[in-house]
């Protein structure tokens, strides 16, 4: 009896694939026996393929989304150029303090190995946008994990499979991915109510239940003229008629 | 401050039961349209063939913006090949035949409703291949509101079935 959630058995008799190992698996924490493991019982497993592609093309998506926010890139500047104003009206210590924006003097580099202080602040600048990072990859683990679970009824055979075939999976995932996924917010309490009520607004048809027989697929909300137009993708491997 | 606790206290059960009841009240009218017999709405059905053959969207499909986003986007010409409207019964299928010789079925299973209008349809709709195969997916549609069915395999290219219901 498998306890854990959203785990699937494994038919190699090994550890059941639940989704916290697909996704260490998707960002590299896994030592190469495991990966290699993990890939031949995934040979065996088409669901758990699925769910690994799933879990890769909504990562896709929002390392994407987070990339290419640049609301705060400004802030670090922002914050050197107070610290430099502030020296300034300190009477000109530039030699200890100042801070020249890094590539734009020849000292820069100097002046940070030799002031810890100096160092502290680049550091923290580069562990902001670390974390910028890990809580884009965190969204991401979130929304794949709230995405699988919203779209997966019990009497749903397969609600994420791959993508569709050829040419759009011949297609960087990044380019074709921000349109193609509408992820709506979870509602963790009545104050939140109305926003889900929003979302729901903005998707006029939802999926109750899939059932894609022999065949697998995926659904897609697509953006439209205000609303999310349901897709639901059948991944057709047979023969064309 | 006794009296301020009882007073928000009443004030949380009147707010508790004012929603209960509205909702009981929406609960009861759905199960009242479920229950009604012959139900009537009426799909209306688009089927396009998706294709690599570069010639573009069909102006009859331009009003489908969606065909220009991912993943319809995979394709870049869209024919309309055929149109048609089927009356819905409640429980009983309404049939369409597919240019690739398989089957296009929809069964209207509920209507909810709000203030004596359709608000959203519950509609099973299953795409048959001609060689048995077959994908069913049940969705809760709003009046007017159009979802896609698409990806099964057809000339070189896919086709897409498009539903509204009114």
């Amino acid at each position: 009896m498998n306890s854990r959630p959203n785990a699937l058995p494994n038919p190699t008799g090994e550890p059941p694939l639940d989704d916290a190992r697909l996704m260490m698996m998707l960002d590299g924490e896994l030592s190469a026996e495991e990966q290699d493991e993990l890939e031949r019982a995934l040979e065996s497993m088409p669901e758990a393929r699925g769910k690994l592609t799933t879990l890769d093309a909504v990562g896709a998506v929002l390392r994407h989304t987070a990339e290419s926010d640049t609301r705060g890139d400004g802030i670090a500047d922002a914050v050197m150029a107070a610290i430099d104003a502030e020296d300034a009206s300190r009477g000109g210590q530039t030699s200890a303090n100042h801070v020249n924006p890094p590539g734009k003097s020849a000292h820069s580099a100097e002046l940070r190995m030799a002031e810890p202080a100096l160092r502290s602040r680049t550091t923290a600048n580069d562990n902001a946008r670390s974390i910028f990072g890990v809580a884009a990859l965190a969204a991401a683990a979130a929304a794949a994990l709230f995405v699988w679970g919203r779209t997966q009824p019990t009497d749903m055979n397969m609600a994420f499979g791959p993508l569709p075939e050829a040419p759009l999976a011949a297609a960087p995932l990044a380019a074709q991915m921000p349109k193609q996924l509408a992820i709506a917010p979870i509602p963790s309490g009545p104050s939140e109510q109305e926003a889900a009520n929003d979302a729901s607004e903005n998707t006029p048809v939802e999926v109750a239940s899939i059932e894609f027989g022999t065949r697998d697929g995926s659904v897609f909300y697509v953006p439209g003229d205000g609303v999310n137009t349901t897709v639901v993708w059948i991944n057709d491997a047979g023969e064309e008629q | 401050m006794r009296a301020l606790t009882v007073a928000a206290t009443l004030a949380g059960c009147v707010g508790f039961t004012a929603f209960a009841h509205a909702e009981d009240k929406v609960s009861n009218r759905t199960q009242n349209a479920e229950k009604a017999p012959n139900v009537e709405a009426s799909a209306e059905i688009v089927i396009a063939h998706g294709s690599n053959s570069g010639k573009g969207i069909d102006p009859k499909l331009s009003r489908y913006k969606e065909l220009k986003n991912p993943p319809f986007s995979s394709y870049d010409t869209y024919a309309l090949l055929d149109e048609a409207t089927r009356a819905l019964t409640r429980g009983k299928p309404a049939s369409m035949k597919l240019p690739d010789g398989g089957e296009l079925k929809i069964v209207l299973d509920g209507v909810e409703e709000k203030a004596g209008k359709p608000l959203r349809f519950v509609i099973k709709a299953t795409v048959k291949k001609a060689g048995g195969e077959e994908s069913t997916v049940q969705v809760k549609a709003k009046a007017g509101a159009m979802f896609f069915v698409a990806g099964q395999k057809f000339e070189q290219g896919i086709l897409v079935l498009g539903i509204k219901m009114r």
